[in-house]
């Protein structure tokens, strides 16, 4: 055996390990923040997760770095699960449609991923939920094709943000009608310039199925009414 | 039997209005360290002193940092669309006066970026329950919707997307620096989204604000106030 591989081995075990912890600690996060609210100190976390104080700190160094590390995990998982059915669509305006709709639906289908947008503090989840700059992406993909008109490209991200973050805490907070999600996206690609007729064209169309996979924090806390 | 509850006994009300002015006090306190401190620090202990209330009285009334940030900035909002509601009450086409509402409300918040940092570092929790918006709003709309300015199917998410947006544009003004007509611009995405076309919308954005009169004892003219005395320090 090569004497260079038994560290290497060790190595890769102990990145594995260490990647699995800090999964467990993003799930209990995940849990404890849900349903206390970011408020919910470092103390819960550890004991939902069944750790010890000083190993936690290996991990993350404090409750702001912590929500920061779940909120970008959480977002990372729809993306990567959203953003290849978004880029099967060539149209700017689908795109943004579906993007948006598709984190909207995620919402309700995951009650705890709403519980958890809701509670964060305003700059946290504009910057790093809710899909924004995969949206913004796309934006700019329409200004560009003059899909979406006379609107300067911030304007048209902040629209965006507002009305997918604001759509995001309602349905988080409140039971709300099965279209409003279709409802919120039609009036914001009417604020970016489509005409009425077309918005609702496009909110119409048929939405993929979100597949997540096992290892999904998401699925693995909570609960899933699509199972 | 139970005594009938005695219709010359004030005390309920008058232990209410205790509790209403230890709550503005605390609240104004709040204001002063969130300005000096920053509006995401941990203020609790300074307002305690500031106050001059016991710690546990305190909690009486706020629960967390961010209650009492929520409370601040409902405050601030809800003074904010008061004074606003006293300019556009008299304007008679629906459209403007939604248009001119919230123009005024980012262009005041343009003018004082501290105001922009409460409204943007509360959240979604400045347009909870207790805000204003819920009285002005949504019978303005329904106006505007008769009269055929927006459309009727974007009334069940026109309130949402107005928060959202206007919540954004606060971030955006707390954060950086923005274009002159930026507030303009988003009112201008605001009103289309509701269904309005791009010409009426510039239209409705083009005329000149009304002058709004900040009264002195506001909780807006403290803001103002410290700003000020910030600046002539530096």
């Amino acid at each position: 055996m090569n004497p260079e591989e038994i560290p290497n081995h060790r190595t890769r075990v102990a990145a594995e390990r260490r990647e699995k912890t800090r999964a467990r600690l993003l799930e209990s996060a995940l849990h404890v923040f849900s349903s206390k609210g970011p408020h919910a100190v470092i103390d819960d976390v550890i004991a939902h997760a069944g750790m010890a104080r000083g190993s936690f700190y290996n991990y993350f160094r404090t409750n702001e770095e912590l929500l920061a590390a779940l909120a970008a995990e959480l977002n990372n998982e729809l993306i990567r699960a959203i953003d290849p059915l978004v880029q099967l669509l060539a149209d700017p305006a689908e795109r943004v449609a579906r993007g948006a709709r598709m984190q909207l639906h995620a919402i309700t289908r995951f009650p705890h991923l709403g519980a958890f947008i809701s509670r964060l503090p305003f700059p946290t989840a504009n910057s790093s939920l809710l899909g924004l700059r995969f949206l913004s992406r796309d934006i700019a993909q329409g200004i560009t094709a003059e899909r979406f008109r006379q609107i300067q490209p911030r304007v048209a991200i902040d629209l965006v943000a507002g009305v997918v973050l604001s759509a995001a805490y309602a349905l988080a907070c409140e039971t709300l009608q099965p279209d409003y999600p279709e409802q919120s996206v039609c009036q914001m690609l009417q604020g970016l310039g489509v005409d009425g007729t077309e918005a609702q064209r496009i909110v119409a169309l048929p939405l993929p199925e979100l597949t997540l996979p096992g290892s999904a924090i998401l699925l693995r806390t909570g609960h899933d009414p699509a199972e | 039997m139970p005594a009938a509850p005695n219709p010359t006994d004030h005390r309920p009300r008058v232990a209410a209005e205790r509790r209403e002015r230890m709550r503005k006090r605390l609240i104004e306190s709040a204001l002063i360290v969130f300005a000096q401190k920053g509006v995401g620090a941990t203020v609790i202990p300074e307002v305690v002193a500031a106050a001059e209330v016991s710690q546990g009285s305190f909690y009486n009334y706020f629960r967390t940092n961010e209650d009492l940030l929520t409370a601040v900035s409902e405050e601030l909002s809800n003074e904010m669309l008061q004074l606003i509601e006293g300019v556009v009450g008299t304007i008679a086409d629906p459209g403007l006066r939604v248009a001119t509402a919230i123009r005024c409300y980012l262009q005041m918040a343009r003018g004082n970026r501290l105001v922009a940092r409460f409204l943007a570092g509360a959240g979604m929790r400045v347009g909870g329950e207790h805000s204003m918006v819920y009285d002005v709003l949504p019978p303005d709309l329904e106006e505007g919707v008769k009269m055929g300015q927006f459309d009727a199917a974007a009334l069940t998410v026109a309130v949402d997307v107005i928060k959202g947006t206007v919540l954004v544009a606060m971030h955006r003004m707390a954060s950086g620096r923005i274009a002159k007509d930026y507030p303009e611009q988003m009112v201008q995405a605001m009103l289309r989204s509701l269904g309005m076309s791009t010409a009426d919308a510039v239209k409705l954005t083009a005329a000149p604000l009304p002058r709004l009169a900040i009264p002195a004892e506001s909780l807006l003219a403290r803001v103002q106030a410290r700003v000020a005395a910030q600046a002539a320090e530096s």
